[in-house]
């Protein structure tokens, strides 16, 4: 099934990806951020907070954000 | 979907407003200037080797060929940047449907204590809540997004609602923010992407997480700065703890700069000290004295010194065996009275 996946982090990501049926927030965002712990990202599912243990619908819209980002002079 | 806080009529036309610009001009962008002078530069070196290939010139044309790999490399970091300046690329079917767009209003008024839309000036604004950065109360600020400029270099601006600018810096809102503008550091791709493709919730929400972010390795005015002064001689920015004074006019003063007179120990600034004109070291206006027979400022020793000489040589003046008057005076003398030394038990008798 297809998700819209929105990615922030760096260079930025905006797309539909393909997921097997079942995947979780969780998953999807291990699958994304190798490295990175969910507590240091924002992740909005239908722009609202999710549980990383929520199934992933078709057509649903992830989005990871990083909480922290710094700003420059 | 029900709108807490912009009529539901305007916000739709909002949405359809926002959809039109990003499908059209906006993914055109500013027209950017090309590195004319790199390329002219380019074909310059290109030439010279050519030139000493032809004359088999291979030590020169190995040196051109130096030149001509340095020029490229420029050249290739210009059309990076210039690159970096265009609009992203986005493929119309990622560009956000109005219904999109409007789902992304009605979701700003959950995530953030303020959204409002204003379809005359064309802008969408929403308040964050306050922000505190190590310490340092820097108030709610109103990001302001004028949609109609989306694709052009500042879109929006970053407005302190209770500015607490850094001291000194009354145009520094935050150490990101300078007259209005944030500068995005890591944030600037997925701001643009953001934008170009009107994801105006993941927008607002980045540049929210950079204002609740400091780095102080890239501040306008560092934290530790932030309620400090300037040094008046040095122009250095200290923090409060930091700061000296000096004792005469106030003024602040650093470390480095304070230095002390050498009449009174007081530490002044240096434009309260001056030179004295004979020793040359430097003291305030209360050490330093006119001499009525020379111009300049001298110390209280240079002073006594040249009191010491002009005694010294108004004693050389008077004739031998002559005294000063009691009062201290210069006898008066009479013309032509000379003791005869010969002549014991005379003496000139003064007039």
């Amino acid at each position: 099934m297809k998700v819209l996946l929105i990615n922030n982090h760096g260079g930025g990501f905006a797309d539909y990806v393909e997921i097997p049926a079942g995947t979780t927030v969780r998953e999807l965002f291990q699958r994304e951020i190798r490295a990175g712990k969910a507590e240091d990202y924002l992740i909005r599912c239908n722009r609202q907070p999710v549980a990383s243990d929520q199934v992933l619908q078709e057509g649903d819209r992830l989005s990871i954000t990083p909480v922290k980002i710094e700003g420059a002079r | 979907m029900v709108l807490k806080s912009m009529p539901a009529r305007s916000a739709i036309r909002a949405a359809l407003r926002i959809h039109d610009h990003l499908a059209g001009a906006s993914r055109l962008g500013e027209c950017p200037g090309l590195p004319e002078e790199g390329w002219a530069e380019l074909q310059r070196a290109a030439a010279r080797l050519q030139t000493a290939t032809n004359r088999e010139w291979y030590a020169g044309a190995a040196s051109v060929q130096d030149d001509l790999y340095y020029t490229l490399q420029r050249l290739e970091r210009e059309l990076a940047d210039i690159r970096q300046q265009l609009p992203k690329r986005t493929t119309p079917e990622l560009v956000s449907s109005p219904s999109t767009i409007l789902a992304d209003l009605a979701a700003l008024e959950n995530e953030f204590e303020q959204c409002a839309l204003d379809l005359q000036q064309q802008t969408l604004s929403v308040l964050t809540d306050p922000i505190d950065l190590d310490g340092v109360h820097l108030g709610a600020f109103r990001v302001v997004l004028r949609w109609n400029q989306i694709g052009q270099q500042r879109p929006y601006r970053v407005e302190a609602i209770n500015p607490a600018s850094a001291n000194g810096y009354e145009e520094v809102t935050h150490p990101h923010v300078r007259d209005k503008t944030l500068c995005e550091g890591e944030g600037v791709v997925p701001i643009r992407t953001a934008l170009a493709q009107g994801r105006l919730l993941d927008f607002f929400t980045l540049v929210r997480q950079i204002l609740h972010n400091y780095n102080a390795e890239s501040a306008h005015v560092t934290l530790e700065r932030w309620d400090g002064v300037t040094c008046r001689d040095c122009g250095w920015r200290m923090s409060s703890d930091e700061r000296g004074s000096c004792e005469r006019c106030d003024e602040p003063l650093c470390g480095d700069c304070s230095s002390s007179c050498q009449g009174c120990d007081r530490y002044v600034c240096s434009g309260c000290t001056s030179e004295c004109s004979d020793c040359g070291d430097r003291y305030c206006a209360s050490c330093l004295s006119t001499h009525a027979n020379s111009a300049g400022l001298v110390c209280e020793s240079c002073l006594e010194t040249r009191l010491e000489d002009e005694t010294h040589e108004m004693d050389e003046e008077l004739p031998p065996g002559d005294s000063p008057a009691p009062n201290g005076s210069p006898p008066a003398v009479c013309a032509g009275a000379q003791a005869n030394a010969l002549c014991l038990g005379e003496t000139a008798v003064l007039a």
